[in-house]
């Protein structure tokens, strides 16, 4: 997130839509208590379900699942019409002014889609819509869709290339302009500050927005016109004026969606407009769903992406060279002003090949960038896996602490998936959903007999007993130490990660291989007690501040760093990622980390909870957050171009014009007076110096980008399996979907274009979770106590569907959708309600997502439900909106139903202590 | 959160503002449970059986409601719980009021659990804490049903009574109960009742001030006719908008029948026991010790003319 959870208590109003801070964030609901009660800030919860958090909401409006982009459209074109943005803040610090090719086309032209669509039949032909637009499309024979981005571009002025055309441009783009409008060369780029440029990215916003009135928005959410423009005025009052900001929260309500991306873009937009980013108590801000989701995407976890958010070599960068040119973005805009921090990148794209290779890499020829491993066209997202595993190509797996059998969407396909496995690996602490995969209580019909999969069950170490770091939501790295040795023969991840290298390649060493290099040449040397030596239990331990010194960075030999004229040595930890370099003297395995292990030590250690100099919770002595421990981002544009906060109330950082600096060490020339106080500001130089946005290449916050793979400007499409019409286009959903029509079609269904079978199931569900258990419930419904205070599977119903159906509170009912039929005991609330979509009454009902087959209390897995198709950015699944229908449970029903909870009745007899 | 002024952390004889409450030696410590920052997570419930070592029961089908509400009642292992309650209320955002209320002993000032326990098993601790000795309970139940809040529960197995202790084991050395340490919002708060009541009223203005449109206002529940709760409330709904099946008394008091007994019938007994013994002493002396007949002039059993004494007489 942009900002921090203590910061919440600076806002002025805040924004909780998708997401349930009271019930999945109790500490951080601590601090938007406390901006209601010392800043009288209005808590407005927009959600379809009134959750625990709406108790507390001073404002709540229900809208229907998915239709957040709507939402949020709304409010832009409302605040527009009523003239309430942040014009300074737009014109400076927002691409709004830039101007766009002219061949761009927002959605409102093109009826629902932008520029480049291409699409691809179910049976493989291409097809391009007629006249560009979506209506003309017969959507039931489309398989999915790909953009050609090349009118997705701005208006580029590159006299040094060509000045003739050059001239060309910027006369006919202030032609085009009119009187109002004054178009300037900034850098490269044509902007016209005034923002009325027709081609100008705020004026195309405008028109893409045209569509979103209220009333178009009254019948895609469901809200009603006159709640919708309360909740709008209210934020325009509260947030809008500069000296006032509001914080946004989002979490998974938001991003489990196909067009989840794109929906966090609105907000961002939004927030943008408003001038909210960059100030304390402002921000779009992720609710991370688990302790250290924020350190697995940083340091990550995923295919996708390498530490530090450098992106993976592709197959078709074969050289060094290719790989470091298509991945550094060129510079955008004013040579000095656009900072274009990501042109850094070849420092550390060189760093981190050097800590992980050390010498057997060289920066200058490129030998070793072999090492890393290459993707193809192919994606390998968390759905592939399985469904490659389905075909007999993955052969194990190994899992720790991941429970997909009952946390994976469509997850029935995954168990099916699963026990095709040859050997599978469950490192946990108890044994999971995913490590009984093969046992009769995992699904109806489940013969041991005939499952092949050889399962490891190993102990692995809790979370108090092992150390390291957490990054939380708010890029904090708080370091911590065991509290007690893992129990028994439990080992840590590290351990036994550091165990598997190590066997790994002295299998390499010995049997050779087709490539052993990468492994035989990674330099590894993390092992506690030395150099890693084989005994007869092989049982060692990384260390963990040896794998946090390379993380940081270190160099390899001795340098000088031209600007601070400091000298680091060989060996030495780097103070900061602007010490990377990319003539390989230095290694550094993620630069956005550098400077928590600096050469002071292990500063994620510090803890001093008393030293807050703004008074505004910044901390800046607790833990260390990325980058640069800087606890704001994007905070020079709190400041205005003469370093002015735009509300003292709200600075992040603020220009101390009188403060007097010390000679330049390397000149010895007297420096200017002046300096920044508060919290690190983004970049170097005085007021004004740099555009804040440094990681964007054009230097400014993008209302407008070609960064995402389905739009420019974010567009409301429905859900897969939506219940009307989409009322804002012709395109019903996300084209560029990412989807899979090429597994044998056991259990899925997959989805098609167009709206869901409403005859059939009527009814949408949402999923969600509780205070009370943890994601897929493997440490919570082991923990007797939590177990204890939400033993069931339980699914929300309004009073007036169980009129509708027939049922009673804590009656058994059986909730299907195209691809699972569970069974789960009915709470009747009036937190459920119907809400009129369309001219239609719409029932919601909604389920937790905790529940498996082991653990001290079990139930159906609710996730058996979902569909896979995916977001095409994020390859995020939809789990918040899709049709269902209820019923009577069956006797089958009953007898599934019943089989599982004799799980729970055996484990709690057994005796286990919780 | 802890309320403290006092850097040592310790009970001191600063002049209490309110009053002591029965057997309070010290200045009197307790809670504030401010329901206007309660996000019904549960967490308390959590701690006090952790801190307590309370046993953990789970039942099939244990899924109560209303709302999130699992557990169904206080039980001698379930000190405490949140009682979760959905009321319709048309101007409230979304037309309906959520409100949790953490239900536990409330460790009033004048207990009247302490007042009918016949063996003197509950007594008040220095600093307020009204406590049960398991060692002295006899399971009459007394204290149940002479619990203004229904909250001592009586364990069928042990034949003892239990309930919230205010964690003394804690309080009495320097820390705060269980569930006051694990609350995310601060809406438990512990401290000096004097200065719990400062911050109440301030958090009851301070939210009167911002409450949503259309919600019931906030105010202290209190007891003044128990000499003050020692665990009181911050609620944001009237007594009667809360769950109907566990009620909370209006205006918490003494049981007729306590204060009867207590106030009439009992000092009524010592009057009788030292009339008696005035009236006998005066006996002895006006009249003297009874005198038997002498004992060697009565028959024995083995002679004719012996009877037997008949059942009940004093010979």
């Amino acid at each position: 997130m942009t900002n921090h959870p203590v910061d919440f208590k600076n806002a002025d109003a805040i924004l909780v839509c998708g997401n349930n801070p009271a019930e999945n964030h109790p500490l951080a609901m601590r601090w938007i208590v406390e901006a209601m009660e010392k800043r009288g800030a209005p808590l407005i919860v927009v959600d379809p379900r009134f959750n625990r958090t709406a108790s507390m909401a001073t404002h709540f409006l229900r809208i229907r699942p998915g239709t957040d982009i709507a939402f949020f459209g709304g409010l832009i074109r409302h605040a527009i019409e009523k003239g309430a943005i942040q014009r300074e803040y737009v014109a400076q610090y927002t691409n709004a002014g830039f101007l766009l090719k002219p061949e761009f086309r927002t959605a409102t032209d093109l009826d629902g889609i932008f520029p480049g669509l291409t699409l691809e039949t179910l049976d493989g032909n291409t097809v391009k819509p007629a006249d560009g637009k979506a209506a003309g499309v017969d959507w039931a024979k489309v398989k999915g869709g790909k953009y050609d981005k090349a009118s997705w571009a701005y208006d580029l002025y590159d006299p040094k290339k060509d000045a003739a055309a050059a001239e060309q441009a910027l006369a006919t783009a202030r032609a085009e302009g009119g009187s109002s409008a004054k178009v300037e060369p900034w850098g490269n780029l044509l902007v016209d500050r005034t923002l009325t440029h027709p081609r100008s990215v705020f004026q195309q916003m405008r028109r893409h927005y045209d569509r979103y009135t209220p009333e178009r928005v009254s019948a895609v959410t469901g809200a009603p016109v006159e709640e919708l423009t309360k909740i709008w005025d209210l934020w325009i009052a509260r947030t809008a004026a500069p000296e006032k900001t509001g914080g946004v929260m989002y979490a998974m309500g938001q991003t489990q969606s196909t067009i989840g991306v794109q929906k966090i873009r609105v907000i961002t937009l939004a927030q943008l407009l408003f001038g909210n980013i960059g100030l304390a108590g402002g921000g779009v801000n992720a609710m991370r769903g688990h302790a250290n989701v924020q350190g697995a995407s940083d340091n990550p976890t995923l295919y996708n992406l390498l530490p530090g958010y450098l992106k993976p070599p592709t197959a078709a960068q074969q050289d060094w060279a290719t790989y470091l040119k298509e991945t550094t973005p060129p510079k955008l805009g004013d040579e000095k002003q656009s900072l274009n921090w990501w042109g850094n990148t070849p420092k550390y794209a060189v760093s981190l090949w050097k800590a992980w290779w050390r010498d057997a890499f060289d920066e200058k020829t490129g030998a070793g960038y072999e090492y890393m491993p290459k993707l193809d066209a192919r994606s390998y997202g968390f759905i592939d896996l399985f469904h490659e595993m389905q075909k007999g190509k993955i052969e194990g797996l190994y899992l720790f602490g991941m429970n997909p059998a009952v946390g994976g969407p469509n997850a029935r396909q995954i168990r099916v998936a699963m026990r095709k496995l040859k050997w599978l690996v469950a490192a946990d602490l108890y044994e999971t959903e995913s490590a009984a995969v093969w046992k009769p209580e995992s699904d109806e019909g489940v013969d041991p007999a005939k499952i092949d999969t050889e399962v490891f069950l190993l102990p692995a170490a809790s979370p108090y007993e092992k150390g390291g770091s957490f990054t939380n939501t708010g890029r904090w790295i708080q370091w911590r130490d065991p509290a007690v040795a893992p129990y028994g023969d439990a080992r840590s991840d590290s351990h036994m990660i550091n165990e598997i290298f190590w066997e790994l390649r002295e299998l390499y060493e010995k049997e050779g291989g087709v490539y052993p290099d990468p492994i035989l040449r990674l330099a590894w040397d993390y092992t506690a007690q030395g150099p890693y030596v084989r005994t007869a239990q092989r049982t060692q331990e990384m260390d963990l501040e040896a794998v946090a010194r390379e993380i940081n960075g270190y160099a390899l030999t001795d340098f000088t760093d031209e600007k601070t004229s400091k000298t680091v040595k060989a060996g030495e930890q780097l103070p900061m990622f602007t010490f990377y370099r990319d003539d390989g003297t230095t290694a550094g395995g993620d630069w956005i980390y550098a400077g928590y292990y600096s050469p002071a030590g292990n500063v994620a250690r510090a803890r001093d909870g008393s030293f807050d100099p703004t008074g505004k919770g910044f901390y800046p002595k607790w833990g260390w957050s990325w980058p640069a421990n800087r606890r704001i981002i994007y905070n020079r544009a709190g400041v205005d171009t003469t370093g002015t906060p735009w509300s003292a109330d709200h600075a992040a950082i603020t220009w101390d014009a009188t403060a007097q600096n010390p000679p330049d060490p390397k000149t010895g020339k007297p420096v200017p007076p002046g300096k920044w106080v508060g919290d690190v500001p983004d970049g170097a130089g005085g007021p004004g110096a740099i555009s804040p946005f440094i990681m964007r290449n054009e230097g400014v916050g993008r209302l407008w980008g070609n960064g995402l793979a389905d739009a420019p400007f974010p567009e409301h499409y429905e859900p897969f399996e939506s219940p009307v019409k989409n009322p804002l286009s012709s395109m019903q959903n996300n084209p560029v979907v990412k989807r899979w029509d090429n597994i044998e079609p056991t259990v899925t269904k997959i989805a098609r274009f167009g709206t869901g079978d409403t005859e059939k199931y009527p009814y949408v569900l949402s999923t969600w979770r509780l205070t009370e258990h943890h994601l897929t419930g493997q440490m919570s419904r082991n923990a007797r106590m939590l177990a204890q205070l939400q033993p069931e599977l339980m699914i929300e119903i309004s009073p007036d569907l169980a009129k509708i159906e027939g049922i009673d509170e804590n009656d058994l009912v059986a909730v299907e959708s195209v691809r699972g039929r569970i069974v789960a005991r009915a709470r009747i609330t009036p937190r459920q309600r119907p809400m009129q979509v369309a001219g239609k009454t719409l029932h919601v009902v909604g389920m937790p997502f905790h529940w498996g087959y082991k653990g001290y209390v079990t139930g159906h897995v609710a996730n058996d439900l979902l569909h896979d198709l995916y977001d095409p950015n994020a390859q995020i699944q939809e789990d918040k909106h899709l049709l269902v229908r209820l019923a009577k449970p069956t006797r089958a029903d009953l007898d599934r139903y019943q089989a599982i909870l004799a799980q729970a009745q055996y484990n709690r007899k057994s005796g286990r202590e919780g | 959160m802890a309320l403290f002024t006092d850097s040592s952390r310790t009970a001191t004889a600063a002049t209490p503002a309110r009053a002591a409450g029965g057997g309070a030696t010290e200045r009197r410590q307790g809670m504030m449970y401010d329901m206007t920052r309660c996000i019904g997570c549960q967490a308390c419930t959590v701690a006090c059986k952790e801190w307590n070592d309370l046993p953990v029961t789970i039942h099939d089908a244990e899924m109560k409601g209303p709302s999130f509400q699992s557990l169904e009642d206080l039980t001698p292992s379930d000190w405490t719980l949140m009682r979760f309650t959905e009321a319709s209320w048309d101007d409230a955002p979304g037309g309906m009021l959520l409100r949790m209320r953490k239900d536990a002993c409330h460790h009033c000032g004048n207990a009247p659990c302490a007042q009918v326990c016949p063996v003197s098993a509950i007594s008040q601790m220095p600093n307020g804490a009204v406590v049960i000795d398991q060692d002295l309970c006899i399971g009459c139940g007394y204290c149940t049903s002479g619990c203004p809040f229904n909250i001592p529960r009586l364990d069928s197995a042990t034949h003892k009574a239990s309930k919230c202790t205010l964690c003394y084991d804690r309080t009495s050395n320097g820390l705060e109960p269980a569930c006051a340490k694990a609350c995310p919002t601060d809406a438990i708060s512990f401290g000096y009742l004097d200065e719990l009541h400062q911050e109440a009223e301030r958090r009851v203005a301070n939210y009167n001030a911002r409450r949503p449109a259309g919600t019931p206002e906030a105010y202290v529940y209190d007891a003044p006719d128990l000499e003050g709760l020692g665990v009181f409330y911050v609620l944001n709904a009237p007594v009667t908008a809360y769950d109907g099946r566990h009620t909370l008394p209006e205006r918490p008091a003494m049981n007729l029948a306590i204060s009867t007994w207590k106030r009439g019938f009992k000092p009524l007994g010592w009057i009788g026991i030292l009339g008696a013994t005035v009236l006998a002493a005066a006996h002895f002396r006006m009249i003297g010790a009874k005198r038997l007949s002498d004992p060697a002039t009565l028959p024995t059993p083995m002679e004719p003319g012996y009877k037997e004494p008949e059942e009940g007489s004093n010979g």
